[in-house]
């Protein structure tokens, strides 16, 4: 990587967090809204990236966020999560006559439909694995599903709405 | 060793992902024993420094409220020292100064600003600009002009973190404050604005309307804090207990300066305490 590329990733980085932790971190509207639009930093990053080095950066930032919110452990576990997944999700979706060796995922590279299946399979995991783990001792499913309903297909649009306003 | 270096580039995210999740899973599962870790929750000195910034651009969207209920708290209490003073008046005529009692002076309040603040989670905490510089310690209770908040979980030298009355894992001992009745008071995660109140006996009398208080059963909090108000209150004839639910005074969607409890005798109170159990 790039020292340009570096610092714009870690510039990104700083903007999604303070915007997660200060925005939608004050968010008491019904006591259900939750989006996690931080996960748009684990998503775009680039397609050829050194998946350990891709891990780590997961768990750092998940690991943040549980300092910020005072949920132990439990947005790191996630946030590992997806990234881990998101390599077997990419080879899944993105079509094989893809000539690009590496890409940033967006909408611009792989097309609204894919990059559609591509974010929202790895949104809606991560709000279920987020709700279920913050639910752990606790008989609360219906609400797990509930806020997971809710609250993921916020964040897809969130997620949606950065890069059309990159686009134009 | 050449055949372990082809291993561990095949395999090494693999192998780092399940040592990542691995560490991720202990930590939530023993998530009671890091919660007095202040360096993992947002008393952690960087944190709280961000949050106390926002917290000075945005307290000034909720003026208007907090403005408000300080007003009506200062009558309240400038009609509570007008009573006093009567009564004052009243004994020291009836007395004439033969006999003097000190005031109980066991409970002393800090008053402390919030910066950090969550009610959209099963699990919410409250983050506050006062540490243990200021006197503040786990354990402590933390109420506002409305009623009760929570209690302290952990403390840094200038922060502390409050685990809130809407918290799966929080328990609190009210009783009736008609009847006396008591029972422990906890949240299921559903409404911010109730919360339920479980064990009390189904030959109690509670109604709906009923005031519910702080039993004091505890050093946390004192007798007589106001917690909330009864909007049901059923008896299932499957179970030997009430299904109450309780409307709570705080509202915590718009928390801005709370009191932190100091039990002046709480040392002397755990010593006893620990060498009762002996």
């Amino acid at each position: 990587m790039s020292g340009n590329l570096f610092l714009k990733y870690l510039l990104r980085f700083v903007i999604v967090m303070l915007i997660q932790v200060l925005l939608f971190g004050n968010i008491r509207f019904m006591g259900y809204v939750d989006p996690m639009f931080y996960i748009w930093f684990i998503l775009s990053l680039p397609s050829n990236m050194n998946r350990s080095l891709f891990l780590v950066i997961a768990f750092v930032t998940g690991w943040l966020l549980d300092i910020f919110f005072n949920t132990p452990g439990i947005f790191a576990f996630a946030t590992v999560l997806v990234a881990y997944l998101r390599a077997p999700l990419l080879t899944f979706v993105v079509s094989r006559d893809n000539t690009l060796s590496a890409y940033e995922p967006s909408i611009k590279t792989l097309g609204l439909s894919t990059y559609l299946k591509y974010a929202s399979l790895l949104i809606v995991l991560l709000h279920l694995t987020l709700f279920s783990l913050e639910a752990f001792t606790f008989s609360h499913y219906e609400l797990v599903l509930f806020k997971t309903a809710i609250n993921a297909p916020l964040t897809l649009l969130l997620v949606l709405s950065v890069q059309k306003s990159k686009a134009s | 060793m050449e055949q372990l270096l082809r291993f561990l580039t095949r395999y090494g995210a693999t192998f780092l992902f399940i040592l990542l999740e691995a560490l991720s899973f202990i930590v939530v599962v023993n998530q009671n024993s890091f919660q007095h870790a202040a360096f993992l929750s947002s008393s952690n000195q960087w944190a709280a420094t961000l949050l106390n910034a926002e917290s000075g651009v945005t307290s000034y969207f909720g003026l208007e409220g907090t403005n408000r209920s300080l007003a009506v708290e200062n009558t309240a209490l400038k009609n509570e020292v007008t009573q006093l003073r009567g009564q004052l008046e009243a004994k020291r005529d009836s007395v004439q100064g033969l006999m003097q009692i000190a005031p109980d002076q066991a409970y002393h309040y800090l008053m402390a600003k919030v910066i950090g603040n969550s009610i959209n989670r099963l699990q919410n905490y409250i983050t506050l600009n006062r540490g243990s510089l200021a006197g503040i310690r786990p354990e402590m209770g933390v109420v506002n002009d409305q009623g009760v908040v929570g209690i302290v979980t952990a403390v840094s030298p200038h922060f502390s973190v409050v685990m809130s009355l809407l918290n799966a894992k929080s328990q609190l001992s009210c009783k009736d404050k008609r009847t006396q009745d008591f029972g422990r008071l906890v949240w299921d995660g559903v409404d911010s604005r109730y919360a339920q109140w479980l064990e009390v006996p189904r030959h109690a009398d509670i109604h709906v309307g009923d005031t519910v208080i702080t039993s004091g059963f505890s050093a946390i909090f004192p007798e007589g804090i106001p917690v909330g108000v009864v909007t049901k209150a059923e008896r299932p004839l499957t179970s030997s207990y009430y299904d109450i639910d309780v409307k709570l005074f705080t509202d915590f969607s718009r928390l801005t300066y709370v009191n932190v409890i100091q039990y002046q005798n709480l040392e002397e109170l755990q010593t006893v305490q620990e060498e009762g159990q002996q």
